[in-house]
C-alpha cells in the first residue's frame, strides 16, 4: 500500500497536491500543499506513536538502524524523519524513543524534472560527471532520479547506490519508480560501499546516489570517477560557496555543478567545475 | 441380538473416549505448529528485517498466517490477533484445544511483536519458544493419560451398558 494510502486510512482524507505531512504530539496536523499549508486535526501523543507504528508495518525491529539516523524510507520512497529522543550511548545513537514528531515527505516521481540541466551533461557526445546542488525540499531528488531514468533510456548503463531508497524504492529488489531500463540498484547500505561494490559487480558507466557528505562518500566517488565513471551525485548546500566550503565534498570528481532554486526543481545556475 | 448391541455399545463408548482425548492431541499438534512457526519466522524477522506481517505469513503455521492475514495499516499485530482469536477460538476451531496458560504466551507473543528493536524481539522469540515448549511436554504427558482414562472409562461405561441390557 502506498505511503498516502496509508496516511489517508490513519488520518482520514488529504488534502490534494500533498508535500509533506507534519505530525506533531499534541498540536495539529501540518500538511504542505502544492497551493500552500492547511491544518488539520490535533494529534494526541498515543496515535502519534500507533502511526508511527503503522507506518513502520508494525515492525520497529525492521526500521531500528534507520531510526537512529532520525528516518525511514516507505516503499514507495517516502521518508518519514523522526524527532523525538535520541538514546546515546557516548557518540552512538543507540534507540530513538519518546517520538515527538513525525515529518512525512512525499516522493514526487515528476518526468522532465532535469529538462533545465540535461542537456548540460553532455560535452558533445561525452558525458560528464555532475554535482545538483540545492536547499532541502527543492527536488535535488527528483532531478537525479529523472536523470537516471534519461541516461538509462539512452543507452548508458546507470547504477544507483541509493543508501535511504528515495531513488529508486526499490521493495524486494525491484525498483517502485520508474529509474530506466538500463539500471542497476544497491540500496539500503552506506554509499561508499554500495559505490564500490557496484564498480565490481556491475560495470557502471554512470554511478547515481544522492546526499553526499561523508569524506568515505568522497573518497568512494573519486575512486570511481578514477575508474572512468561518471558520477551524479547531489549535495546539500545554498550555494555554489557553501559548497565549496563543505570539506567532505571532494569537487574535482566532477565536471559541473547544477544549483537548483528559488523554487522546487527550478535550474537557478549551471557551472562548470 | 442383546449380545451385539451390547458389544456396539462397548465399541461405541471406548471411541467416544477416544475422541474426548482428541483434544489433548490437537493441542499436541497445535503447539508443535506454533514453535515450528516462530522458528521460521524469527530468520524472516531477525535475519532479513522483513516486516512482522510477512513474516507471519511465512511461518507455515496457520494460526500465525491467520494473524499476519489480519494486519492492516491501522491494525496492529495485537488487534490482529485479538480477531483472529475471537474467529479460531469458538469450538471447533483452530485454537479452541489450547488451555489459558498456553493462550497467555500467545497473548505475551503479540503484544510485544514488531514493537521493539532487534534484541529485544529475538529475547521474546526465544522466551515465548522455550514457553511453548514447556507446555508442549507437559501436553505430550498428558496426551498418554488422557488416551489412557478416557479410553478406558468409555470403555467401562460402555460394559456397564451392556451389563444392563443384557
Amino acid at each position: 500500500m502506498r505511503t498516502l494510502e496509508r496516511l489517508e486510512a490513519l488520518l482520514g482524507a488529504l488534502p490534494s497536491g500533498l508535500l509533506e505531512v507534519r505530525l506533531r504530539s499534541g498540536k495539529p496536523a501540518q500538511y504542505r500543499c502544492a497551493d500552500g499549508e492547511r491544518f488539520g486535526e490535533v494529534i494526541p501523543p498515543e496515535r502519534l506513536r500507533a502511526i508511527l507504528a503503522a507506518l513502520a508495518d508494525h515492525s520497529l525491529y525492521a526500521r531500528e538502524a534507520e531510526l537512529k539516523q532520525g528516518y525511514f524510507t516507505m516503499d514507495d520512497g517516502c521518508r518519514v524523519g523522526v524527532c523525538g529522543r535520541l538514546v546515546c550511548d557516548g557518540e552512538r545513537p543507540t534507540a530513538m524513543a519518546d517520538i515527538g514528531s513525525l515529518c512525512v515527505r512525499v516522493c514526487r516521481e515528476i518526468r522532465g524534472a532535469c529538462d533545465g540541466f540535461y542537456g548540460a551533461l553532455f560535452e558533445g557526445k561525452s558525458l560528464r560527471s555532475a554535482l545538483i546542488v540545492s536547499g532541502p525540499g527543492l527536488g535535488k531528488t527528483t532531478a537525479l532520479r529523472d536523470a537516471a531514468r534519461r541516461l538509462s533510456e539512452d543507452g548508458y548503463n546507470v547504477c544507483i547506490a541509493d543508501e535511504r531508497h528515495e531513488l529508486a524504492a526499490c521493495a524486494q529488489g525491484v525498483p517502485a519508480l520508474d529509474v530506466g531500463p538500463r539500471t542497476d540498484v544497491m540500496d539500503g547500505c552506506p554509499k561508499h560501499i554500495a559505490v564500490t561494490r557496484l564498480l565490481r559487480a556491475a560495470s557502471p558507466q554512470v554511478i547515481v546516489t544522492d546526499e553526499i557528505g561523508d569524506r568515505r562518500d568522497a573518497e568512494a566517488l573519486q575512486e570511481a570517477a578514477r575508474c572512468g565513471v561518471r558520477i551524479l551525485a547531489s549535495a546539500h548546500a545554498g550555494s555554489l560557496e557553501q559548497l565549496a566550503a563543505r570539506r567532505n565534498v571532494y569537487l574535482d570528481v566532477f565536471d559541473l555543478a547544477v544549483l537548483l532554486g528559488d523554487e522546487p526543481g527550478r535550474v537557478k545556475e549551471i557551472r562548470a567545475l | 441380538m442383546r449380545f451385539v448391541l451390547a458389544l456396539c455399545v462397548v465399541a461405541g463408548c471406548t471411541l467416544s473416549g477416544s475422541a474426548m482425548a482428541g483434544a489433548a492431541r490437537r493441542r499436541v499438534r497445535l503447539l508443535e505448529a506454533l514453535i515450528q512457526g516462530i522458528g521460521r519466522m524469527r530468520p524472516h524477522m531477525i535475519g532479513m528485517f522483513e516486516p512482522v506481517g510477512r513474516a507471519l505469513e511465512a511461518s507455515g503455521c496457520p494460526l500465525l498466517e491467520a494473524v499476519g492475514a489480519q494486519m492492516q495499516p491501522g491494525v496492529g499485530v495485537s488487534e490482529a490477533w485479538a480477531v483472529a482469536r475471537r474467529a479460531e477460538g469458538r469450538r471447533g476451531g483452530g485454537i479452541d484445544a489450547l488451555t489459558p496458560e498456553d493462550t497467555e504466551i500467545l497473548n505475551r507473543l503479540f503484544d510485544q511483536l514488531g514493537e521493539t528493536g532487534r534484541d529485544q524481539q529475538e529475547l521474546l522469540l526465544t522466551g515465548v519458544s522455550a514457553a511453548l515448549e514447556r507446555n508442549l511436554e507437559a501436553a505430550r504427558k498428558r496426551v498418554g493419560e488422557a488416551d489412557r482414562l478416557y479410553i478406558s472409562l468409555g470403555a467401562l461405561t460402555g460394559l456397564m451398558i451392556a451389563l444392563i441390557l443384557i
